[in-house]
């Protein structure tokens, strides 16, 4: 594995309206590998997520961030994602009018231009749907407008296996979500590592709940608390999270600090 | 349908006109070069409830009136049984179907509409008999290659008829065109009244349109106003017998320095009547819209719905627009609904979009495309769909 290949995050701190919220985070996720980000409320994980994906509201004021070699914080948001970056958003917005076909037509041409003939495209997008298990009538649907919390998230995640990432963030992609939802969401995951275009796709998903964790298996757990990373490990520490809480990682940390 | 309808315009028959309607607000608009109205303002910009004053003595008829000789109406679609005619020629071979109409509409009670019924020359008369289906659209062009025109449009679909009629204008620039609008949907009758004009700076483009629709009868109303001139519109429809239906749908898309003012009136006057109104407005750079959505509801009008929904969207900093959704309802036991939002596009759907891949440009025409799509679709044919996309794309560029 070359040197410079990788989501590599180095020294990041960013700040939102002057208060510092990540407080040097340092992180690489390598092609194919998935992470999951742990961490209470308030720690800064989608802090991070928006500000790798150049959120205007983050400031990022020291460290670096590059994806395959190519340092993403001097590139506008839709470079980055042309780049390879995919955001799955907590709270995607809705936009009124623009349907889901239509849009996912426009993404795709902007990401990966000309790599797909019309005819293609769309037989691409009736098999990601059918794997997680959205209705047809969804491609003539406004995007996100009047979705459930659940369909949003499932709309994120067709957004993901249609772009073909190279490296994604899923930001609480799991939360508020059924078992069904949550079982879409992984198989979902599964079926892009397992197309040609997402076979080395780096995961980075962010997390409150192990219980996604269930479903898609990470080669490793990162804990956040206060903006930094506090903690890394494998899929035990999930684990433990389970069992003990952030507050015992807390402990665990400060005493050590 | 008043004496000397088709006659050249005389200062008489304005100032008669003028009598029939409310004098104090028989005016708006901007300078008219034949008209010559006085412009009030010192700013030279139109602002909203601004009153005119018309000044009759100042009114040069006989220019007027051979200027207006230069306008023209022409006519596309298959009509089978339907007629489609200029006016002119509707008044010598169908003047008992113009009678028919003037009994049953007073368009001179409209500031406007009293303008051009004392001033008009021209326009067209559609007329389908009974239980009959006009395919395809029956479009009229209104070719203004005057500086002023009246064009008066009439629109008669007897008992079961079913058109779908489509409004175009050419007008060359710095016009002035008030023009009415006169439509009767008789009981189990479908209307489809679509209309669309640009309106350039220096001109005015007014439109005063009234609608009966009787029972069991539907009309859909679409209308576009795009341009950096002056557009006003004054439109009522009345929902006169039991079942009767309208769907209204409008986009307004004032640039530059363009004024838009829109009143719309829907009367629900017997029981269990229809409305439903769709508004999208955006005002780029230092446009001016303003829409004044009424719905009255009367007293014998029970077990009726009314709907009114009116989004409009700021493309500048400099640009302004006012939404007044009003309920006028003298009745329990109906249903009446209204929704107004305005604001800018918003930061947070123009960086999902980016996310995804759109550059900024992109994901503004998109947002801003997708604002009015609801409404684009309430058109009626694909040919007319896009090009208002078209349209559209080109006024956000």
């Amino acid at each position: 594995m070359s040197e410079t290949m990788g989501l590599r995050v180095a020294g990041l701190r960013a700040t939102v309206e002057n208060t510092e919220i990540l407080r040097g985070i340092d992180l690489v996720v390598e092609p194919g590998k998935i992470h999951a980000l742990m961490g209470p409320n308030g720690s800064g994980k989608s802090t991070l997520a928006l500000s790798l994906a150049g959120h205007p509201h983050y400031q990022v004021t020291a460290g670096s961030a590059t994806l395959d070699g190519t340092s993403l914080l001097d590139l506008s948001p839709e470079k980055r994602a042309r780049a390879g970056l995919f955001l799955s958003f907590q709270y995607p917005a809705a936009i009124p009018g623009v349907k889901v076909a239509n849009f996912l037509h426009a993404a795709r041409q902007a990401v990966r231009p000309g790599s797909l003939a019309p005819a293609a495209f769309r037989a691409m997008l009736v098999e990601k749907m059918d794997i997680l298990g959205m209705d047809p009538s969804f491609m003539g649907r406004y995007l996100n407008d009047g979705f459930s919390g659940g369909e949003k998230k499932r709309l994120e995640m067709l957004q993901m296996a249609m772009l073909a990432p190279k490296y994604a963030i899923l930001d609480e992609t799991d939360s508020g979500l059924d078992v069904d939802a949550l079982r879409a969401v992984g198989d979902s995951i599964a079926a892009l590592r397992a197309s040609e275009e997402g076979r080395q796709a780096g995961m980075l998903i962010i997390t409150h709940y192990p219980r996604i964790l269930k479903h898609v298996t990470p080669d490793v757990v990162h804990v956040m608390i206060d903006g930094r990373i506090a903690l890394t490990g494998g899929h035990d520490l999930a684990e433990r999270i389970e069992r003990e809480g952030y507050d015992g990682i807390r402990d665990e940390v400060g005493a050590r600090a | 349908m008043p004496e000397g309808l088709l006659a050249p315009p005389t200062r008489d028959r304005l100032q008669a006109a003028a009598n029939a309607a409310d004098t104090r607000i028989l005016s708006h608009g901007a300078r008219a070069r034949a008209l010559d109205f006085y412009l009030t303002n010192p700013s030279g910009r139109a602002r909203p409830n601004r009153r005119w004053k018309i000044d009759l003595d100042a009114l040069a008829f006989d220019p007027l009136a051979s200027e207006l000789t230069k306008n023209d109406v022409t006519f596309s679609g298959s009509l089978g049984r339907a007629i489609a005619l200029p006016l002119a020629t509707a008044a010598r071979e169908h003047a008992e179907t113009l009678a028919r109409i003037a009994r049953r509409i007073d368009i001179e009670r409209l500031k406007f509409g009293a303008l051009a019924l004392g001033l008009s020359s021209f326009g067209a008369l559609v007329h389908v008999p009974a239980d009959y289906d006009v395919a395809e659209p029956i479009v009229i062009t209104y070719h203004i290659d005057a500086a002023t025109a009246f064009p008066r449009t009439l629109v008669f679909l007897e008992p079961g008829a079913r058109a779908t009629v489509i409004v175009a204008f050419r007008s060359r620039s710095g016009a002035f065109v008030a023009g009415t609008s006169e439509l009767i949907v008789e009981e189990r009758a479908h209307l489809q009244y679509a209309t669309t004009q640009h309106v350039d700076s220096g001109s005015v483009a007014v439109e005063t349109a009234l609608a009966h629709v009787g029972r069991d009868g539907t009309i859909a109303l679409a209308s576009a106003d795009f341009g950096d001139g002056l557009i006003v519109r004054d439109r009522e429809s009345s929902l006169e017998a039991p079942g009767a239906r309208m769907e209204q749908s409008a986009i307004f898309l004032p640039t530059g320095e363009g004024h838009l003012d829109v009143a719309a009136t829907v009367r629900h006057t017997a029981a269990n009547t229809f409305s439903q109104t769709v508004v999208k407005a955006a005002a780029g750079e230092r446009a001016i819209a303003r829409f004044l959505g009424n719905i009255v509801i009367l007293p014998h009008a029970a077990g009726s719905e009314a709907s009114l929904r009116d989004d409009a969207l700021i493309l500048g900093p400099q640009a302004h627009i006012d939404s007044v959704p009003a309920l006028e309802i003298a009745c329990n036991d109906v249903k009446a609904y209204h929704g107004a939002t305005i604001g800018a596009i918003d930061d947070e759907q123009i960086f999902y979009l980016r996310s995804r891949g759109l550059d900024e440009t992109e994901a503004r025409r998109t947002i801003a495309l997708g604002f009015f799509e609801p409404v684009v679709d309430a058109f009626p044919t694909a040919a007319l769909r896009e090009s208002l996309t078209r349209r559209i794309v080109e006024t956000l560029r």
